[in-house]
């Protein structure tokens, strides 16, 4: 009997936890720490307005988690913060990719994500200066493994990823989003043209590109990356951005275009049947006509995606290698001290200033 | 009940069935394992730890499991597993108990963000507690325990749990990891002592630990809030002495520190700031572990109000 | 996220108007005049002497440039303003800015 993937049917009817015991309880725990979930989990509770529902001690559990996913958005906020200020400041244009966007964009999809790293998409011609102008401003090329070579020339980012002298984090600039599992090699001007800008003067890939950008990474050729967390965000995107008239109407036309029709069928159709997605019937038939594979393709795939759907045991897991902290997090500003007798002036004069405006 | 009344019996079944939940400290803990040794270790050094009933939801759901080996003349291994998270390489079944420690310490930094969580051992004394605070090796462990013998209460080995609304302490006072030397040093100096078996050859050297003292167990609920903040550092050649800190460098060291600084942010600026603003900081470099306990004790016998002079390097 | 962030200025830059962003909601800790602040924008927190505090203050008390904050220290100190102390006020602006501490002001 296959193990229950509770915490897959708790994000499609969240009111599940509603006299939910101690092992169930337990075994939802267990499966979204194991697939980082936690946080967001709690979000789906809160929107589905049950948060009375969980007991104390669960309760303790989720919001520690949110503290971590509120540093990790912070943190994520404010690489785009010093990004503008480095790039944008000096005249080079900037896409927000992933995470990056969904928070800046304040999407409720952003709320209990943690991002480890941050991705930003670039004109192709400005790519070679912008990483110059990047590494002369505190990034540096990231040391890679073999495994870390691969990936990248896998998926053609071309440029290695790059991180930050003194904050330590991540940047991945991209050229170009699809290649190379499109097989029309669509020009990114498409991306940047049907952009859209945010509040703080990022652009962000407009909705039905941002969608069919979380299906590609998901549903890649061979394997399924992203998991459960993935197919969340798939379907949360439609779910916003479906409020709208334009979305359904785009989306399938645009994977048309991108030729992206095979990942765009398998996210559309494992959100609403995993998920419980509303998927408006003319475009499931649809994606449907033009984008699903033959029979056989679609069973190996349904056991592919059933699979990595559910938080695996830890025996069959690799070990988990944790990043320690490496600098001292308060940063010293000490200009050297005058003399001493000046140095006894001021402090007598700030003392006076002090308690001077205080009486 | 306590998990030494259990019979041996009763401690394996729970162990090997739907695991046994146990209080410590702030946390409800659900154990299972099929690994006896690792079962019966356990149960000598947490003998007397409340047994929770099934009605607790947990905090932390870990397995210690038989890891095939690999190549047979290899010693049998064993796993630890958190949340079906393997933070570990596999390790020989007959240290189980310090890797489960270690374990245990994992869970708590990466998942307890209720509470700014420090590095550091905490006892207390006349409602006061003491942060000794410090990386391993420090010698924090071992002055701990020299306290422990003049009659300070045990309030955590190995983190401070600072909760970060009302600035106390909570108490976790788990087994004690006595380390090389420091093993035979410390029945001397608290002759009560009761050591679990020493274990050899693991990542640390040899290991054995201190049970904690039954009183500290039974006062596990009772928190109490920071009035020093001391940083041992161990050398052989240091001079005993107790250095104030300014309440600034006390600020930074402290944060060095702390686990999850970073997670808690505003939370833990403000709460950070109100420990030192109310405490005294000192360094203490140490030789001789009596003599650092005897000047650790003589902060206790200061009053509140003769605090850390002015001039104070 | 941070005002003026779009606007170019370089610390050096004789013609920067500098000050800290309402976005980074400062908070303050002093202790013995060592000061310990927060920016809850960066998540970082920060130990400043007595006069990279006070220059920190001025710059969110209002926008300046960089001459006219050695002025105000001086002022608030009573010191020369080519006393050694304000000859390091260049490099702490790039600091601060380089830390996201302040940002050029467009206002």
């Amino acid at each position: 009997m296959p193990p229950d993937n509770l915490l897959l049917r708790v994000f499609a009817d969240p009111a599940l936890i509603v006299g939910l015991g101690v092992e169930g309880w337990e075994l939802l725990l267990v499966q979204a720490r194991t697939a980082n979930l936690t946080a967001r989990l709690s979000y789906w509770i809160e929107d589905a307005g049950i948060t009375a529902e969980v007991p104390d001690r669960v309760a303790t559990q989720l919001a520690a988690a949110r503290v971590v996913a509120a540093s990790r958005r912070r943190a994520l906020e404010w690489e785009v913060n010093r990004l503008h200020r480095v790039l944008t400041a000096a005249g080079y244009p900037m896409l927000l990719l992933k995470g990056a966007a969904y928070a800046v964009a304040g999407l409720p999809l952003a709320r209990g994500r943690t991002p480890l790293d941050i991705d930003i998409m670039v004109p192709r011609n400005l790519l070679e200066r912008i990483e110059r102008h990047l590494v002369g401003h505190g990034w540096e090329p990231a040391e890679l493994d073999i495994y870390d070579r691969r990936y990248y020339q896998r998926w053609s980012h071309e440029l290695p990823p790059l991180v930050h002298r003194e904050r330590g984090t991540e940047l991945d600039v991209h050229h170009t989003i699809l290649a190379p599992l499109s097989r029309l090699r669509p020009d990114p001007a498409a991306f940047w043209r049907s952009g859209v800008t945010l509040r703080d003067g990022s652009r962000a890939l407009c909705p039905t590109h941002m969608a069919l950008h979380v299906a590609v990474h998901l549903f890649q050729e061979g394997e399924i990356a992203g998991g459960l967390g993935g197919l969340v965000d798939f379907g949360e995107l439609c779910r916003y951005f479906g409020r709208g008239p334009d979305f359904w109407r785009q989306l399938v036309p645009d994977a048309v275009e991108l030729g992206l029709v095979r990942p765009l069928y398998y996210a559309l159709y494992y959100a609403s049947e995993l998920l419980g997605t509303t998927v408006p019937d003319p475009v499931m038939a649809e994606a449907s006509r033009v984008g699903r594979p033959p029979a056989p393709i679609r069973a190996a795939m349904d056991r592919m995606v059933r699979r990595a759907m559910l938080p695996e045991l830890a025996e069959y897991r690799t070990p988990w290698w944790w990043v320690s902290r490496t600098c001292l997090y308060i940063r010293s500003h000490w200009l050297r001290m005058p003399p001493l007798p000046l140095a006894r002036h001021l402090l007598r004069k700030a003392w006076v200033r002090r308690f001077a405006a205080a009486s | 009940m306590k998990i030494g009344d259990l019979t041996s019996d009763q401690l394996y079944q729970r162990f090997g069935g739907a695991g046994l939940r146990a209080r410590i400290g702030p946390f409800v803990f659900r154990l299972r394992s099929s690994i006896g040794s690792f079962v019966e270790d356990f149960g000598f050094a947490y003998a007397d730890f409340p047994v929770c009933d099934e009605s607790e939801v947990s905090d932390f759901r870990i397995r210690l499991v038989p890891a095939p080996r690999w190549r047979p003349w290899r010693e049998a291994m064993a796993r630890f597993c958190a949340e079906e998270i393997s933070p570990f390489e596999t390790f020989p079944r007959r240290i189980a108990l310090p890797w489960a420690e270690w374990g245990f310490n994992w869970c708590i930094y990466t998942y307890a963000h209720q509470f700014l969580i420090f590095h550091s051992a905490v006892v207390e004394r006349g409602g006061r507690a003491a942060i000794l605070a410090g990386p391993s090796g420090s010698g924090k462990s071992t002055l701990c325990a020299a306290l422990l013998g003049r009659g300070w209460r045990l309030l955590s080995d190995e983190f401070a749990l600072l909760d970060p609304e009302h600035g106390w302490l909570l108490p976790i006072p788990r087994p004690v990891a006595l380390k090389d030397a420091s093993i035979e040093l410390i029945p001397t100096l608290l002759p009560q002592a009761r050591l679990g078996p020493v274990f050899a050859a693991t990542r640390k050297g040899r290991i054995a630990h201190l049970r904690p003292p039954t009183e500290a167990v039974e006062r596990q609920a009772e928190p109490a809030k920071p009035a020093w903040v001391v940083f041992p550092t161990h050398a052989d050649n240091a001079v005993t002495k107790l250095e104030p800190l300014r309440k600034a460098a006390g600020f930074v060291r402290l944060e060095s520190n702390c686990f999850n600084y970073r997670e808690l942010g505003r939370s833990a600026f403000e709460a950070l700031g109100n420990v030192i603003e109310k405490a005294s900081c000192f360094a203490l470099p140490f030789t001789d572990v009596e003599t650092a306990a005897e000047l650790v004790d003589g902060l206790a016998e200061v009053q509140p109000a003769a605090a850390v002079p002015l001039d104070a390097a | 996220m941070s005002d003026g962030a779009c606007t170019s200025g370089q610390a050096g830059e004789e013609g920067t108007v500098w000050a800290v962003p309402p976005a980074n909601g400062l908070e303050w800790q002093e202790f013995d005049n060592e000061f310990l602040v927060y920016n809850s924008a960066s998540g970082q927190t920060h130990h400043l002497n007595l006069l990279a505090g006070e220059a920190l203050r001025c710059l969110e008390d209002e926008a300046v440039r960089t001459y006219e904050l050695v002025r105000r220290l001086a002022d608030r100190f009573e010191i020369a303003e080519d006393s050694p102390s304000l000859q390091t006020i260049d490099q702490l602006i790039r600091e601060f800015d380089e830390l996201g501490l302040i940002a050029p002001s467009t206002s």
